[in-house]
């Protein structure tokens, strides 16, 4: 019984934990990429609703389907033909989960609870771009909107219900939230580079997008600094001129190849008295160490290196794994409505039939009293029309409202059936009260 | 009155306690507007007292423990719209249940000296004085955290205290304010006092215990902001001196009342009966 048949939500994909790099990286797909496999999804009708995805870290289709396998083996199909690699490369790297299980995985990679680095945020916008894309190819229609809407609310909550996003898990944001809690608002804040390195620029950059007020560069090679300069808006000043500049900025973020402390407490003390006492932040990512451990102990200064801010991240990514327990119970949570909707989409085909099933039989008796008392002129009018929906509306309201709700315990496929049989509604003959046989 | 006020402190003091541990705004917000509308009750208990006994009701020791309570939490409300901080809620509202349930325990009668005191400029003097007082408590309060924070950051130590706690620049700015506008309200408030004295007593000082050391409370506190102002005590070093500086107002207030002999004590406070 075709109407009967269910359509399964169907995830095929690998991630990280699944497929090593060299596979994620032949089988990454740009955002043209994704546009024609989606059309050839189209093409291929064997999807009802298609949706891909792709990032560093994961390749995800999903897709609503009658015959899932069929789907999956034309979902590598078409990856193998837009990648241009033999299926067989990638095939054992996919997972394949329908169901309850396909749901709360979109729900999770939504709210960066199967990412890498967890509670990251940049996947839910991701994941957005990805199903606006899906929408603007009109591969994603009922099932697929809904389920992402959801998955869009699932990571809204457990961002704000739960801590996941609030401790920060790489060193340079570890800096800047010290950063904060030192000088609060950043806006004002200057700061100085010393020389250069990429996990030191990046805390730049961050602090950039905290709208510092001003970049110094300072680096051994003059020129050096002055292109680094360029890059943050900043200004270049030169190694000799180091401890003056100590007088006007805030952070100082140091990361040269010295073999030796570069800064000294004994430099450091008549400095603090020039700038007032004002607090002093020391960022040093220099391995070997580029800033005294005695400068820690001076009033006002704050002297944190490399290990201390790997200590703080490994304690925050617990934390965030404290937090990912909670929003498991979200996903969990919502996920389980999410199915007890798509469920209820099931009866909708029967509802339809069964109320133009009465509204025919009902439209028919009236036309042929109508015609007997030779009062035709009135048939069709709006008010009969009214009444036939009311007829209708009444007749089949307790019927379709135990079909909505049967109860928690009862099958609603079999009472589908039964309703189906009760009414005949997959009788070829039952056009018997259509409006054509009405006009004959 | 007074016992609505008093329930309504403890209600604060439970829901700030709470949100120290459960970190929900809910219980933040109920802290917050147990704490304004406690602050209301006790302010319309002082205004119906002073109509009961026919002039302000600033004397006695009921009275100085409500109007403590009341300036208090009126400098914290202060703190709030300036900063839009709440930090102190939970120590505000706590020093508050300890006063007003205090008050409980003492007569409503006030003391007064003598028929030809000055009872406007003497109120002010009690008022003003107060509200350095709450001020300062408050500084005490933040230099506390202050202390605590700096240390945090200083050895590492990244708990839920550091993570609850706001950030230096903040907790500095808010303790420079409560120690200005105290000492600005004390020199009012010493001032007035000094201008009361000459009318009741003739005499602009009486060189008791008691103004001796307001006096010391006032050059302590001058010190800190002459120190600030020069950037000599910053930071940890400032935050320690409003701790030790409200030790010493605390000693100047209870401390000298209970050990010496004084005026204030004699005319102003009377003596501690106990109902019941």
């Amino acid at each position: 019984m075709s109407v009967l048949n269910q359509q399964e939500i169907v995830v095929a994909g690998m991630n990280h934990r699944t497929a090593p790099v060299e596979i994620r990286e032949k089988l990454s797909l740009n955002q043209d990429e994704i546009k024609n496999a989606l059309e050839l999804m189209k093409e291929k009708k064997a999807f009802n609703e298609a949706f891909l995805f792709s990032t560093c870290n994961r390749v995800e289709a999903v897709f609503v389907s009658d015959c899932p396998e069929e789907g999956l083996k034309k979902i590598f199909e078409i990856l193998a033909i837009v990648k241009n690699i033999p299926m067989s490369d990638f095939i054992s790297c996919f997972y394949k989960l329908t169901g309850l299980d396909a749901v709360k995985h979109i729900f999770r990679v939504a709210s960066s609870l199967d990412s890498m680095i967890l509670g990251e945020p940049q996947i839910l916008g991701q994941v957005k771009n990805a199903y606006k894309c899906a929408t603007s190819a009109g591969s994603s229609k009922v099932i697929l909107n809904r389920l992402f809407h959801r998955a869009f609310q699932a990571a809204k909550r457990v961002r704000t219900e739960t801590g996941i996003g609030g401790h920060a898990v790489s060193i340079s944001y570890a800096a800047i939230e010290l950063a904060k809690k030192i000088f609060g608002n950043l806006s004002n804040k200057k700061v100085l580079l010393i020389g250069a390195g990429e996990m030191a620029e990046l805390a730049v950059e961050h602090l950039v997008q905290n709208n510092v007020s001003h970049v110094f560069v300072a680096n051994r090679t003059f020129e050096k600094g002055l292109d680094l300069a360029k890059r943050f808006s900043g200004s270049a000043i030169r190694f000799e001129e180091l401890i003056s500049a100590f007088q006007w900025v805030d952070i100082i973020i140091s990361s040269t190849g010295a073999p030796d402390y570069i800064i000294s407490g004994k430099e450091m003390r008549p400095v603090m008295k020039n700038r007032k006492n004002r607090p002093l932040f020391f960022i040093d990512i220099a391995v070997p160490r580029d800033i005294d451990p005695d400068l820690n102990k001076i009033d006002n200064i704050y002297l944190y290196d490399v290990d201390d801010l790997q200590d703080v991240v490994e304690v925050n990514m617990e934390e965030r794994k404290k937090e990912a327990a909670l929003a498991e119970e979200i996903v969990d949570e919502m996920s389980k409505k999410f199915l007890i909707w798509k469920k209820s989409l099931q009866i909708v085909p029967t509802i339809v039939e069964l109320r133009k099933k009465v509204q025919d039989a009902v439209e028919y008796e009236i036309f042929r009293t109508m015609k007997d008392n030779h009062l035709e002129k009135s048939f069709g009018s709006e008010s009969v029309d009214k009444m036939v929906d009311s007829i209708c509306s009444r007749l089949l309201h307790d019927p379709i409202n135990f079909l909505k709700n049967p109860g928690s315990h009862r099958d609603v496929q079999s009472y589908l059936l039964l309703v189906r049989n009760l009414f005949n509604l997959d009788d070829k003959k039952k056009d018997e009260f259509s409006p054509k046989i009405i006009e004959k | 009155m007074i016992f609505g006020g008093l329930v309504l402190f403890i209600l604060s003091c439970c829901f700030y306690v709470i949100f120290q541990v459960k970190n929900k705004s809910f219980y933040r917000k109920s802290g917050f507007f147990s704490l304004c509308f406690g602050f209301l009750l006790i302010g319309l208990e002082l205004v119906l007292a002073s109509f009961d006994s026919g002039y302000i009701s600033a004397f006695g020791v009921r009275n100085v423990l409500i109007i403590s309570a009341f300036s208090v939490s009126f400098f914290f409300l202060l703190l709030f719209i300036k900063f839009k901080i709440d930090l102190v809620g939970a120590a505000v509202s706590f020093f508050c249940v300890f006063l007003t349930g205090a008050a409980l325990f003492f007569d409503k009668t006030q003391y007064l000296g003598q028929e030809d005191f000055n009872i406007f400029m003497t109120a002010l003097h009690v008022f003003f004085t107060f509200f350095a007082n709450a001020a300062f408590f408050t500084a005490c309060v933040i230099g506390l955290f202050y202390v605590v924070q700096e240390q945090n950051i200083k050895l590492k130590k990244h708990g839920i205290i550091f993570k609850r706690l706001p950030s230096l620049e903040l907790l500095e700015s808010s303790g420079n304010f409560c120690i200005t506008w105290g000492f600005f309200f004390l020199t009012i408030g010493l001032g007035i006092g000094v201008v009361a004295s000459k009318q009741t007593f003739g005499s602009f000082l009486m060189m008791d215990a008691k103004e001796v050391w307001s006096f010391l409370v006032w050059l302590l506190y001058a010190a800190l902001i002459h120190g600030r102002l020069t950037s000599r005590w910053r930071g940890k070093k400032a935050a320690v001196m409003a701790i030790i500086g409200f030790f010493i107002v605390v000693f100047s207030f209870i401390g000298i009342n209970i050990f010496m002999d004084t005026t204030h004590g004699e005319y102003f406070l009377g003596k501690l009966i106990i109902r019941g």
